[in-house]
């Protein structure tokens, strides 16, 4: 460990908060904690990520990686048994949060609320999770608490009480956010339920998060409120000033919401620095910002999570503490930094497999960051569920839907089928998203490809297809989709516009003013065609379609941008610079405008504007390995040649791949910074720049084919051995059935039915038991099973009821092998094949999870038994399976079944 | 109201039965105290704030606990 800058850290997440409310707020002296806070700390924009949903935001917050790592990737997920959604867990995370990385260098850590945190974690300190305050709309009787929403269990009672029920609110509580509350009519009207429970649900976690400073050590504590967001998402729309369209009644009543909540939060501050004291370090960061101003979208779209377009890309920092400079900016920070922060504060390593990077410019003194590769492969306690917790929803989904083409288990209900469908359709978009916005286009492209081909009615696929398309230059792909998207939102816009004049028609309404349009096009559609008409290089239609969109819009964010680009083209400089003014004049945040300012700045040699202009680009927009390399050539114009480095090497961090970057540090070591050891590092980098893939190489796949099951014994002893169920297990295809036939001519009874019949496949049969395919929603029928032999496949087996004791007969074979017969399986079904490169993984890690869990149960006893060898060594097999057993068994009998014949997906 | 030891700014305030968005923002302590005070006074419910019954549509959507889908 490095030098350690803080004594304690205390990092509040605040979900939405923006600096556009808070300095003005702060300004009116409404936020009086807050301002002392950044009086005394620096403060800055905090760069959001892309998709910028919540949960994922906040685990690349408390993690320092981006979603395609951790693994977080919406809202929901699928459950394990494939019948339903549910919302992400604590275990969906695959890599190691800040808290746990803490723990295990002897940190005593606490974590309230956070997303997702639920089952809470069982980390050395205290931690309560995101179901604990939901009050959803349950009455105030009827709230119980989730098990596993407190660690440890013994203060669940303590801190259940502690939380508040919407109903518990009075006009005290309300009158604050609404003061004419009593004018609202709560038959029509229920926005006072939701500012009572948007209220009571932050008190909870506030109370949860207050008690723990109170009555626990710690070293690391960090508490999320959600708060903010709600009060945004409910009310912002009614925050002044009022915009037209807007019900005025409605505005009257609720302008004030979301400064009260606001303010609220600036109280809640008050208590938790109380708590904290002088000598702890306190971050507070929001995730992304909220549009409070002319920006907030008028209409949500349509689409799954629609509401996030109320997001903006600047969420907020503040940071304050022993070594933290006092009153001061920080610049290009992005939500990604916190946890590298935060360990370097506490002087540990910084994972080289984080995306962030720490925020040295806060600090006093310089700190050289200490680093491991990653912490992912240190072993020891670090408060996380064990590996037999941890899955891969997704993954694991195939994997389900494998098991069901090969009729192993039955598929779920329609609605539930359906809703998994599109739970895995929105994770697979977010993570195309995720691809995107790291510039990994290899990656984004086939999921994208794969989206769009499955859901060609979801223009937002095909939008997203197509700006792959443009960047990796496949401009006639970025054609084909566009004007295929175009077609699709015309269509459906004509069908949207008939409906609705069926429907007034319905409603006996006059509808003779309503026209359906033969060629329907919009402000947006405009947009869309001109930036393809710029990767087209056509700027001159670029600029017609500009124009139009101009006329119908004249403010339409990024519309500004495109014209410039347009101008940029045609070399129109000054047309170009006054386009980017205007751009920033509709929204002065936008790095993307001071980015092109730059680069039309270099292009008319004024290369201190140029300079200027490329930092606060990048000052807003940390990772955009372009304007950096713009800075740096602005910088070297200027003769500022160290500079200029440190901005092309930041380019060339961002995007390794970088040529031109590359090709400038080579020439600034050569002839300027006089080099040759960097110089040649540079080159050699160079030589080793493959061009931009725009396909996906084979992903990467385990050497490993073979995940073992070992033997154990039971560790409880069956009370009457004669009641046991034996169970034989593995993988569809890993010699099962041939295993149930063994035993039956071993003289065991089978609890088999006739319902699944002997097929190509399986020409002796499969001798299974039809209630077997729903064991996870139902298992009363185990009892039937007692005293027999019964056929569950692997992944079933975590569903056995306890109340039995269990001998498992668990069969393994080569994963390639079992594969390999699983696809011709399902060739002969005639169905859908399954990516066998991810199954093998899948299946190789559902192994590992179940070997994990056999290990810890104490009411089964396993016998693994290699497919191979029970068709090879039949005898030595059947003195095994006999011994194991335990009663009588016929050998000779047994072997007689074995048909070597049949040993087809044999690995070469 | 009757005076309490429970102090925000170094000063003693009284806590009313009805409870104050300060007390919840006191967190733990303030909740603890609101509602010893509020049994003290023999108030068991409160204001008329009713959950939503069949009609949600102008609830706020529980956007990040639901993860709405609404195509």
């Amino acid at each position: 460990m490095t030098k350690r800058l803080a004594h304690q850290i205390l990092l509040i997440g605040w979900d939405a908060a923006d600096w556009k409310i808070l300095q003005p707020l702060m300004d009116a002296g409404k936020m009086p904690t807050l301002k002392q806070f950044v009086e005394t700390g620096v403060m800055g924009n905090l760069a959001t990520l892309d998709p910028p949903l919540s949960p994922i935001m906040w685990t690349s917050i408390g993690t320092g990686k981006t979603a395609d790592k951790h693994g977080v990737l919406g809202f929901t997920q699928p459950r394990p048994d494939g019948q339903g959604i549910q919302p992400v867990l604590s275990t969906t995370r695959q890599v190691k949060a800040v808290w746990n990385i803490l723990m295990q260098n002897g940190f005593k850590t606490h974590v309230v609320g956070w997303w997702p945190s639920h089952p809470a974690e069982p980390l050395n300190g205290v931690c309560v999770s995101d179901f604990y305050h939901k009050a959803h709309d349950i009455p105030q009787d009827q709230w119980k608490m989730a098990p596993g929403t407190v660690h440890p269990e013994q203060l669940a009672d303590t801190l259940a009480e502690l939380r508040v029920h919407p109903q518990e609110l009075t006009a005290n509580h309300i009158l604050p956010f609404v003061p004419d509350a009593e004018k609202v009519n709560q038959e029509t009207d229920q926005r006072l339920w939701s500012v009572a429970k948007i209220t009571a649900e932050c008190s909870s976690i506030h109370a949860a998060a207050t008690w723990i400073m109170e009555h626990e050590p710690w070293d690391f504590m960090a508490v999320y409120y959600d708060s903010i967001d709600h009060y945004c998402h409910g009310f912002m729309k009614f925050h002044p000033p009022y915009r037209e369209g807007l019900p005025r009644d409605l505005y009257d009543l609720y302008n004030g919401v979301v400064e009260s909540g606001y303010r609220f939060h600036d109280m809640m501050l008050s208590r938790l620095l109380q708590l904290a004291g002088e000598n702890t370090t306190v971050i507070i960061c929001s995730d992304h910002g909220f549009h409070p101003d002319h920006l907030r979208p008028l209409h949500l779209p349509r689409e799954p999570a629609g509401p996030a377009a109320e997001h903006s890309p600047y969420g907020m920092v503040a940071m304050r503490g022993p070594g933290i400079k006092r009153d001061e900016l920080i610049f290009g920070s992005t939500l990604l930094d916190i946890t590298p922060t935060i360990l370097t504060l506490f002087g540990v390593p910084i994972g080289r497999d984080m995306d962030g990077k720490p925020l040295l410019q806060a600090f006093i003194e310089p700190v050289e960051p200490a680093r491991i590769d990653s912490w992912e492969t240190v072993a020891g306690d670090c408060g996380r569920w064990p590996a037999d917790k941890i899955g891969d929803p997704w993954a694991d989904q195939e994997a389900i839907d494998q098991l069901v083409a090969l009729g192993y288990i039955e598929p779920p209900g329609a609605d539930a089928q359906k809703a998994v469908d599109r739970t895995i359709r929105e994770s697979k978009f977010y993570l195309a998203r995720v691809y995107l916005h790291k510039h990994d286009y290899a990656n984004a492209l086939p999921l994208l490809e794969e989206l769009y081909a499955n859901y060609p009615d979801q223009t937002r696929f095909g939008l997203r297809l197509a700006q792959c398309y443009k960047v990796l230059e496949l401009i006639s792909e970025a054609r084909r989709v566009t004007d295929a998207v175009i077609a699709t939102w015309k269509q459906q816009r004509i069908e949207e516009i008939q409906k609705n004049i069926a429907k007034a028609k319905e409603a006996g309404k006059d509808t003779s003013e309503m026209t359906v349009p033969e060629d329907p096009s919009s402000p947006q559609l405009e947009l869309l065609q001109g930036n393809l008409c710029l990767a087209e290089e056509t700027a001159d239609a670029a600029l017609a379609h500009f124009q139009r969109a101009q006329q119908a819009t004249p403010r339409l964010p990024d519309l500004h941008l495109g014209i410039a680009q347009a101008y940029v083209k045609l070399k129109r400089w000054q047309d170009a610079e006054e386009a980017y003014f205007q751009a920033l004049e509709i929204d002065p945040d936008s790095a993307f405008a001071y980015h092109g300012l730059a680069q039309v700045y270099l292009h008319i040699r004024h290369f201190k504007e140029a300079a200027e202009a490329a930092v606060t680009s990048v000052g807003l927009l940390f990772h955009n390995p372009s304007a950096h390399y713009h800075l740096g050539e602005a910088l070297f114009r200027l003769g500022r040649f160290q500079e200029a480095e440190q901005s092309w090497l930041r380019a060339v961090t961002q995007a390794t791949g970088m040529k031109r970057a590359h090709e400038q540090l080579i020439r600034l070591y050569q002839y300027h910074l006089h080099d040759p050891v960097k110089t040649l590092t540079h080159q050699h980098i160079m030589e080793r720049i493959q061009p931009v893939p725009n396909r996906r190489v084979v992903s990467q796949v385990t050497d490993s084919t073979r995940v073992s099951i070992t033997a154990q014994p039971f560790k409880i002893q069956p009370i009457e051995a004669a009641k046991v169920i034996t169970v034989v297990s593995g993988l569809p295809r890993s010699g099962t059935s041939m295993m149930m036939q063994m035993l039956q001519a071993g003289g065991l009874p089978l609890l088999t039915d006739a319902q699944r019949v002997a097929d190509d496949s399986n020409p002796k049969g499969y001798w299974e038991y039809a209630k077997v395919k729903t064991l996870s929603q139902d298992n009363t029928w185990l009892g039937e099973a007692q005293g027999q032999v019964v056929k569950i496949i692997a992944q079933l087996l975590p569903e056995l009821s306890a109340d039995y004791h269990y001998r498992i007969i668990f069969m393994q074979r080569d994963l390639e092998e079992v594969l390999q017969s699983q696809q011709t399986m399902l060739e002969r079904l005639n169905t859908k094949k399954s990516n066998p490169v991810q199954l093998r993984q899948t299946y190789a890690q559902q192994l590992t999870r179940l070997a994990t869990w056999l290990a810890l149960q104490d009411h089964l006893a396993v016998l693994p038994l290699d497919h191979h060898a029970v068709i090879e060594q039949p005898l030595v097999v059947a003195q095994q399976l006999q011994t194991f057993l335990g009663g009588p068994f016929d050998r000779q009998q047994a072997v007689t079944v074995i048909d070597q014949q049949l040993y087809r997906a044999r690995k070469s | 109201m009757t005076k309490s030891n429970l102090t925000y700014t170094d000063t003693p305030f009284e806590i009313p039965p009805e409870g104050m968005l300060g007390l919840l923002a006191f967190g733990a302590v303030g909740v603890k105290a609101w509602r010893d005070r509020r049994q003290q006074a023999g108030i068991e419910s409160h204001w008329e704030i009713r959950p939503p019954k069949e009609n949600k549509s102008n609830a706020i959507e529980d956007f990040h606990t639901q993860g709405i889908h609404n195509d």
